[in-house]
């Protein structure tokens, strides 16, 4: 029966195929938009006048069959920093256009990474997202929350840097634009830090706001609605002032509640329900969240973000033109920690504000941008509120010699964070203790030349002198892309890239109490580490199989080294002898502990090789689709393959052995050990004492070993939308700092620990996500929509320890007029 | 999982459909505009309007696309391929292939006498003889055009197509 009604649909399907012909062009060309051109069928082209007809194939910016490459082939700057097709990227880079975006359905920026070969995208709770590209994810293994986070990829708005440098990585729901700004979004997988900089490690991507076309006053947006509590709203509205200045200001708002409400505790490997939680101690005496309602004053909370922007574009003249864009936004999260505590997951708030300014003017490029605000990493935590303020200034030029482009530039980066405002400076209550500098100049060159026609070299250098460390690094990239003919492209490529330093990794001075006035740890940065860098090999093969088809390949291997890692290094336990001086029981438990631990490089390698393919099609100006996918193993050698817990466990147990041993020599009547003066002596051990014996080669799980995507697209009429996505990745298992103490309070761990299995908290299995977004044209460009994320509700979680991610029903309206 | 198979196959069924020829559609939709805003002598509008197309060329198919349901003015249209100079008969309009350019100078002497429309595809086009020349000026296709080229073969040319081509002489 269910397959009379396929057979049903697709005669549906291929009936309507044949009647979306014949449409009338109503609509004025020249006010059009690129996308709506794109929807034009043959026959509205066989109708239009001449002039009509050079609008079209102009604003295509054609040759003769630019509809097709409009789609197979888009205009990517950011590999090269000027425009060029997809198909002669030098790199391995992906486009997608705010068409295909809105298309999609997607609901963030981050979520609309999906779309995009080689990425991996996690959603933790309802609408907070981890994206990372290629992989190097959860590395090194068996570390803090923190390590999770990708601090190895640059983000990038029209340019303008957004890393957090706090610990490292992006807080997408700071962003202060939305999918309602964007007009493209152009990524780069692999090392790219000589085009652009510390941090693009793994890769770069480069969110593109929307240019405003046209002097008209014009409005669009959308609004929608779902299960979760799911409240969407943006819109943007655009005006042409005389012919030079173009003006915009969009606002976006997002609200969504958690799929889960209750909370999970590491050490009984269970989630609780907030009410359980408040008050609740571990048999440690240690409170699971001693401020339960000033961290979690919201508990369903997924996110919740708004944000203003205004974005003004000038022509002065033919040559110098230039944009101002400013922006204010609020951000509240439950998402991941960064930090070490009994819950994995906490608060994050952030206001920021940023200015930016670019200036393009005979050849140079001119781009200053300043972010501030204040941001609560983990809300209402002990040493986590700090203000940042993040400046950057770039210049550069570019000036062709034959078909030799050389482009020499410098730039400067400063970002100052503060937590003075909020913790005790002189008992080092906080990560920084003060505002805390971070800087680097950099000088840097890109020459990209082509000879014999076909053959385009391409080397780009880039030196950053750092102040933590002080030390300058040279990163490159070297790359050969040869034209086999019109159609087919191969190129390789060698690059090194780094990641910069951070506050904490750099900075803290953290005096923790853990249990105050008892357990003392002092948390302390390192000014002295190496950066970590990645070295890759890369080859590439573009073809277009036809007009219609274009398939992409790359293979690449990478090499990262120098993670900076906290590690413990030494304990001072107290231990007081006044009952063994009365001649009684000795102490069985110190007086106070004091421990330190310390950033520093490990001795982790990790050599990752993949592959990722992508095939795009466009069938005919109704439906188009694309399939992609990454096929990686990655290989760590030198793991230090232990726990920071099992290391102040040991250093627990060294300082407790010499104790015993001197209990041992006063019971046997040797009272030299006795302290004379007082009556505490303290018993210290060091890190050193093991050194680097637990160091393993192994297979890195964190990262799935193949993930991937499909997109299919399919216009009825002009009036109604198809969009189907797939989403899918392999089983991961995520190693975090406590996998050895899940559930270490529960009743079936104290009666057979060896027994206890918890891999179900950070195994992540298998997911196919599929997305559909369905919207009918009720008018003009106005149209009415029904969204579905994860539309057969697979309830899996996609990250270790966080909320199962369930389906996401949407409806709603989005205008254009 | 059966539900994501069938999606899948529908999506597979879905590219299976038509492949409509997109190729060279816009010089193809240029050609058919230029027939429009082109006058002939009263001795060629007779029988059906033929659209020459001298080398082989992917235009051909899309120029057939549009010949089987366009028509001008009352005339049907046909298109007619020749693979060299001596090939070529009467036809009122002539589009030269990239490849063929060479051979301009000698097919405006065996078409001496016909009123042909001649559209060439290669740089010089114009100043060889031809009466609107493509060209791609950076990323756009533009055209060339000279007045004296075409009306010297007793065609009559509207100014709306002379003002939206770069005027030639």
């Amino acid at each position: 029966m269910k397959n009379i009604y396929i057979l049903l649909i697709l005669f549906v399907l291929t009936a309507v195929q044949y009647t979306a012909y014949g449409q009338e062009v109503k609509k004025n060309i020249s006010e059009m938009s690129k996308e709506e051109l794109s929807t034009l069928t043959y026959q509205d082209l066989m109708n239009l006048p001449l002039e009509d007809l050079m609008v079209v194939a102009n604003k295509f910016g054609l040759s003769a069959d630019e509809i097709l490459e409009y789609f197979l082939n888009k205009d990517v700057t950011s590999a090269s920093k000027r425009a060029e097709k997809s198909l002669n990227s030098p790199l391995s880079t992906t486009v997608i256009s705010r068409d295909e975006i809105m298309n999609s359905g997607a609901t963030s920026i981050p979520e609309a990474l999906r779309l995009v070969p080689g990425m991996i995208v996690r959603e933790k709770t309802n609408g907070n997202y981890d994206v990372h590209i290629r992989g190097n994810d959860n590395m090194p293994p068996k570390g803090m929350f923190v390590y999770s986070e990708n601090s190895i990829s640059l983000i990038m708005i029209d340019g303008r840097p957004v890393y957090n440098y706090s610990f490292g990585g992006t807080f997408w729901e700071a962003l202060p634009i939305d999918l309602v700004d964007v007009e493209r979004i152009e990524v780069i997988r692999g090392p790219s830090s000589a085009l652009y900089g510390p941090n693009a490690a793994s890769g770069a991507i480069n969110i593109i706001t929307r240019q405003v076309e046209g002097k008209k006053l014009k409005a669009d947006g959308s609004v929608q609605l779902g299960n979760a509590a799911a409240k969407q709203a943006n819109t943007g509205v655009s005006l042409g002032i005389g012919e030079k200045l173009k003006v915009r200001v969009s606002g976006n708002y997002s609200y969504f509640e958690r799929f889960q409400k209750d909370f999970y505790i590491f050490d009984y490997n269970k989630r609780f329900p907030a009410e359980q939680i408040k008050g609740m101690r571990l048999p440690t005496g240690v409170y699971v969240e001693e401020h339960f309602d000033d961290v979690f004053p919201r508990p369903e909370l997924g996110l919740e973000k708004y944000a203003g922007n205004a974005f003004l574009h000038f022509d002065a003249s033919k040559n110098i033109s230039m944009d101002l864009t400013a922006g204010s936004q609020y951000s509240h999260v439950i998402s991941s920690t960064q930090g070490n505590h009994a819950m994995p997951i906490v608060g994050r708030e952030s206001s920021t504000n940023y200015v930016d300014f670019r200036l393009n003017a005979y050849g140079f490029h001119l781009q200053t941008n300043y972010m501030g605000g204040d941001q609560d990493v983990q809300r209402k935590t002990q040493g986590f509120h700090i203000q940042p303020k993040v400046f950057n200034g770039s210049l550069e030029y570019e000036k062709a010699f034959g078909t030799l482009i050389l482009r020499p530039g410098i730039s400067y980066q400063s970002s100052v964070y503060n937590d003075e405002k909020w913790v005790d400076v002189e008992a080092k209550g906080g990560y920084l203790n003060g505002a805390k500098t971070l800087t680097s100049l950099a000088y840097y060159l890109r020459a990209d030349y082509k000879t014999f026609e076909k053959l385009r070299l391409i080397a780009a250098l880039r030196g950053d002198t750092y102040n933590k460390p002080d030390v300058t690094k040279l990163t490159y990239q070297f790359i050969a892309s040869y034209d086999v003919n019109e159609n087919n492209v191969v190129r390789a490529g060698y690059s090194r890239a780094n990641r910069g330093s951070f506050m904490a990794d750099t900075y803290a001075n953290y005096y923790w109490q853990i249990v105050p006035g008892y357990y003392t740890m002092h948390y302390e940065g390192n000014q002295n580490m190496n950066l970590p860098v990645i070295d890759m090999i890369e080859f590439g093969y573009r073809t277009k199989l036809s007009k219609k088809i274009m398939f992409e390949i790359e293979a690449f291997h990478s090499e990262m080294k120098d993670f900076t890692f906290f590690t413990p290094d030494s304990m001072v336990m107290t231990f007081d002898f006044s009952p063994v001086k009365q001649g009684q029981a000795p102490n069985t438990s110190p007086s106070k502990i004091w421990s330190h631990g310390q950033y520093q490089n490990l001795d982790l390698k990790t050599v990752q090789n993949g592959i990722t393919a992508n095939l795009s099609v466009v069938v005919n100006n109704n439906l188009n689709f694309r399939i992609f996918g990454t096929l990686q193993q990655t290989k760590l050698s030198s793991f230090y393959d232990r726990t920071i817990w099992q290391d102040f466990k040991y250093l627990q147990t060294a300082c407790a052995a010499q104790y015993m041993a001197d209990l041992m020599k006063i019971g046997g009547g040797d009272y030299s050990p006795l302290p004379q003066a007082s009556n505490t002596k303290d018993y210290s051990a060091g890190y050193k004492t093991y050194g680097d014996s637990s160091n393993v080669s192994m297979t890195h799980k964190g990262t799935p070993s193949f993930y991937g995507g499909l997109v299919a697209d399919y216009n009825f009429k002009k009036k109604l939308n198809f969009n189907t996505s797939f989403y899918f990745y392999g089983k991961q298992t995520m190693l975090h700092n406590k996998i050895d103490e899940l559930g270490q309070y529960t009743p079936e761990y104290i009666s057979n620990p060896a027994a206890y299995d918890a891999s179900d908290a950070y195994t992540i299995q298998p997911k196919f996500i599929v997305n559909l977004k369905i919207s009918y044209k009720f008018w003009k460009d106005n149209s009415v929509f029904v969204n579905a994320r994860n539309l057969f509700n697979s309830t899996e979680k996609e990250f270790g320890f966080m909320d199962e991610v369930k389906g996401l029903y949407l409806a709603g309206v989005s205008f254009n007029f | 999982m059966k539900s994501t198979i069938l999606s899948a196959l529908l999506i597979f069924y879905m590219s299976c459909l038509t492949l409509s020829a997109q190729n060279e559609k816009f010089k193809a939709l240029f050609l058919y505009n230029f027939i429009k805003n082109v006058e002939w002598p009263q001795s060629a509008k007779q029988g059906d309007l033929i659209i020459g197309i001298l080398g082989n060329n992917p235009i051909t198919k899309e120029l057939e696309t549009i010949t089987s349901s366009q028509k001008a003015g009352n005339q049907s249209m046909k298109v007619k391929v020749f693979s060299n100079v001596e090939e070529i008969s009467n036809c009122q309009i002539l589009y030269v292939s990239p490849g063929k350019g060479s051979a301009i100078p000698l097919l405006i002497s065996k078409i001496n006498g016909y009123s042909t429309l001649v559209v060439s595809d290669s740089k010089g086009g114009i100043q060889q003889g031809s009466g609107i020349n493509f060209l791609l000026d950076g990323d756009k296709l533009k055209f060339e055009i000279s007045k004296h080229n075409i009306e010297s073969r007793g065609l009559k040319v509207s100014a709306n197509l002379l003002n939206l081509g770069i005027a030639v002489n």
